[in-house]
């Protein structure tokens, strides 16, 4: 063997050597800084200061001396932000709640902290073999650790993953302005959304959805708390009372108010016209088709008048939810997701987000769906109501009809006007 | 090489077939059988198994033979050179191929039972569609058929009758995807597009696993449902109770409280 060979071999062992040290000397002293909630405040502060993204304006370069002392008491505002939000609920790793807004069972409000606790944090289990880390197992590739919607797999989603931070639920028992119920948010995870990306949670244990669902309650309250203080800090330019009682009675408290008032809002409709015989359920079917296109509903006019939820195609105006009706072309780069249009349900194909029940269909229909265009049309407080329990009921029976209803061959008695429409197809 | 070196190349085949000889009997083996059809398949199993297993521990004997027999420490001949045996090459050609063709002429009646004998005139029991990362389930209401008002839809929690043929008809909404139920030996990919028949008769009541056995996306490892097999008594009593919440007009009073299944 050569010297040059044998140099060879021994400098490669020695890089064996170093590589091996390096890999347990990093795997045992590599530290991952614990997660932190991101901000919550893209749309507010697109209005408080319009050109600056929320890393652009810590910064302090040389801009004039005026927007200097902008941007200083800019920064001092976050940072109160910051103090207030921590405080008040903790970080993903620790969370914590006010001794006020845990749950009270006397007044039945609050959040139960123990189940919070069970579903924050990193995944693993506790001694007893308890699972713990629930939301980061299960829920935050989508909706991210701080339940803004906009986990690593969101930007690939349509429609992008909830962000519970503004308090607004789509799929819900209760009223338009009414936060969901715990049954309510129970019953997403356990049928899951068809149509979206969420997927059925049905398998796992009773206690563990209910700890998820605790949790989710607690990130919504957490960024809507952090939204409203930012807007009053930014928007209103308002000063917050950091104390305890500030906090709590000037923007905790009514939320957490707000949930539980969800559990007496539970839209429970009137009993349904009789439909046990053919005859009737068709006849219930034709009126509800009758009032599918009547002007006041303007059902047609995202739906289409086929119900294929193409009622809004080729339109110059597009339709967003509010989560993206903010976002404009010149400043996407400091929203997390792009921005996504919104598209009309498609009526035929027999897949219900919201649950295909009579009753979720009712609900649907009686108290739209928040966040999107969707009006309510059963009476609601300071609206005039659009249609009688008994309409929506019948608009419950042809909406439900319209997967087995051939859209090119519509069915005896309907109206030209959708009869025109599928011709022109 | 030195003998030591030999004794190695043993242990390859000594903990090989040691290995297979240990797990049956401490739980790491097949998942209990409960169909009707699994037999045939286990059996096909067993028999690829031991003819698998006999030639390798033939030819790891060999191997560890030639090392120890011509060891170069012991063996000072020296190495002779040969052009090939024509005889050789021709055992070991057709011994393999008139193997392969006897496995696929002997396997033909438990393919055709599982892929091609499809039950005659019977509607489907199930629909089974795949989506990331879910199964969803739809069962045809009081008349029998699919694609009509009274349909019954479901999620992850399928159900069917014990001692009874079961026909599924899988679908997949996005990718492919694969309809696996080890204790029934049923393994099928869902394929966008098509609409493929599985068919199967449970022979045992109880609660099994349902899980994607194709590499569908992200979340393929969370794409676990879970099978119940009952009596058709329990079973008819299930499926009402499913269509009847599903017709729901009024929020069920205990569903309010307590509904978390």
């Amino acid at each position: 063997m050569t010297i040059a060979a044998r140099s060879d071999r021994r400098l490669a062992t020695c890089a064996l050597l170093a590589l091996g040290a390096m890999a347990i000397a990093g795997g045992c002293s590599t530290q991952v800084d614990p997660p932190q909630f991101r901000m919550n405040m893209q749309d507010i502060l697109q209005e408080a200061v319009e050109s600056h993204s929320p890393d652009e304006f810590r910064v302090v370069g040389n801009e004039e001396e005026s927007d200097k002392e902008d941007k200083l008491a800019n920064i001092a505002k976050l940072e109160t932000l910051t103090t207030l939000t921590v405080a008040a609920f903790g970080e993903p790793n620790e969370p914590y709640l006010l001794p006020e807004v845990r749950w009270n069972a006397e007044e039945k409000k609050g959040l139960d902290f123990k189940k919070i606790t069970m579903a924050a944090g990193p995944t693993g289990g506790d001694d007893a073999k308890k699972q713990l880390g629930l939301f980061r197992q299960h829920c935050v590739h989508c909706h991210g650790v701080t339940g803004d919607g906009a986990g690593p797999t969101a930007a690939f989603l349509n429609p992008h993953p909830r962000d519970y931070r503004r308090g607004t639920f789509k799929f819900k028992s209760t009223g338009f302005n009414d936060k969901p119920t715990t049954a309510d948010l129970k019953r997403t995870l356990i049928d899951g959304i068809p149509g979206t990306a969420m997927p059925s949670f049905a398998l796992l244990p009773a206690d563990q959805i209910e700890a998820l669902v605790e949790y989710v309650k607690y990130l919504s309250i957490r960024g809507e708390t952090e939204r409203n203080m930012a807007g009053a800090l930014f928007l209103q330019d308002e000063e917050i009372e950091a104390t305890r009682a500030g906090i709590l009675e000037g923007y905790l408290q009514p939320i957490v108010d707000q949930w539980a008032a969800a559990e007496e809002a539970v839209v429970r409709p009137t009993e349904r016209p009789e439909t046990s015989t053919p005859e009737e359920l068709a006849s219930s079917i034709e009126e509800g088709r009758k009032l599918f296109f009547n002007k006041d509903a303007q059902c047609t006019k995202c739906h289409g008048p086929t119900g294929l939820g193409d009622g809004n195609d080729g339109m110059a105006e597009k339709l967003y939810d509010v989560w993206n009706e903010k976002k404009t072309a010149d400043d996407l780069a400091r929203w997390l997701l792009p921005k996504q249009e919104l598209r009309p349900r498609n009526l035929r194909m027999g897949i219900y987000r919201g649950g295909g029940r009579p009753l979720d269909i009712y609900r649907r229909i009686h108290a739209g769906i928040p966040g999107t265009p969707m009006p309510g049309a059963g009476p609601q407080p300071g609206k005039k109501e659009t249609f009688t329990p008994e309409q929506i009921w019948h608009l419950v029976d042809y909406v439900r009809s319209l997967p087995y209803e051939n859209a090119s061959e519509p069915a005896e008695g309907q109206t030209h006007v959708a009869a025109a429409h599928s011709l022109s197809n | 090489m030195g003998k030591v070196w030999s004794f190695l190349f043993l242990l390859v085949p000594v903990l090989g077939v040691g290995l297979f000889a240990w797990a049956p009997s401490n739980g790491f083996w097949l998942p209990r059988d409960i169909s009707k059809h699994g037999w045939q398949i286990d059996h096909l199993f067993n028999f690829i198994l031991v003819l698998t297993g006999v030639v390798f521990a033939a030819t790891e004997g060999l191997l560890f033979w030639f090392l120890w027999r011509y060891d170069a420490k012991t063996n000072r001949t020296p190495v002779k050179y040969m052009h090939g045996s024509h005889n050789l090459e021709v055992i070991w050609t057709i011994l393999p191929a008139a193997t392969l063709l006897f496995i696929a002429i002997y396997q033909m009646n438990a393919w055709a039972d599982v892929k091609m004998r499809k039950p005659k005139d019977m509607p489907p029991t199930v629909e089974v569609t795949a989506r990331q990362f879910e199964w969803r389930l739809r069962y045809p209401g009081p008349d029998g058929k699919l694609g009509t008002p009274d349909d019954i839809h479901h999620v992850n929690d399928l159900h069917i009758p014990v001692d009874e043929e079961v026909l599924v008809q899988l679908e997949s909404m996005d990718v492919l995807h694969d309809f696996f139920l080890p204790n029934l030996r049923i393994k099928q990919d869902a394929v966008p597009g098509m609409s493929i028949p599985v068919w199967f008769r449970a022979t045992d009541t109880g609660t099994y696993d349902l899980v994607c056995a194709e590499l569908c996306g992200w979340g393929h490892y969370k794409m676990k449902g879970r099978l119940t097999i009952e009596s058709r008594a329990s079973f008819d009593q299930w499926l009402a109770k499913m269509g009847a919440e599903e017709q729901a007009t009024q929020e069920p009073a205990a569903a309010e409280s307590e509904d978390s299944q």
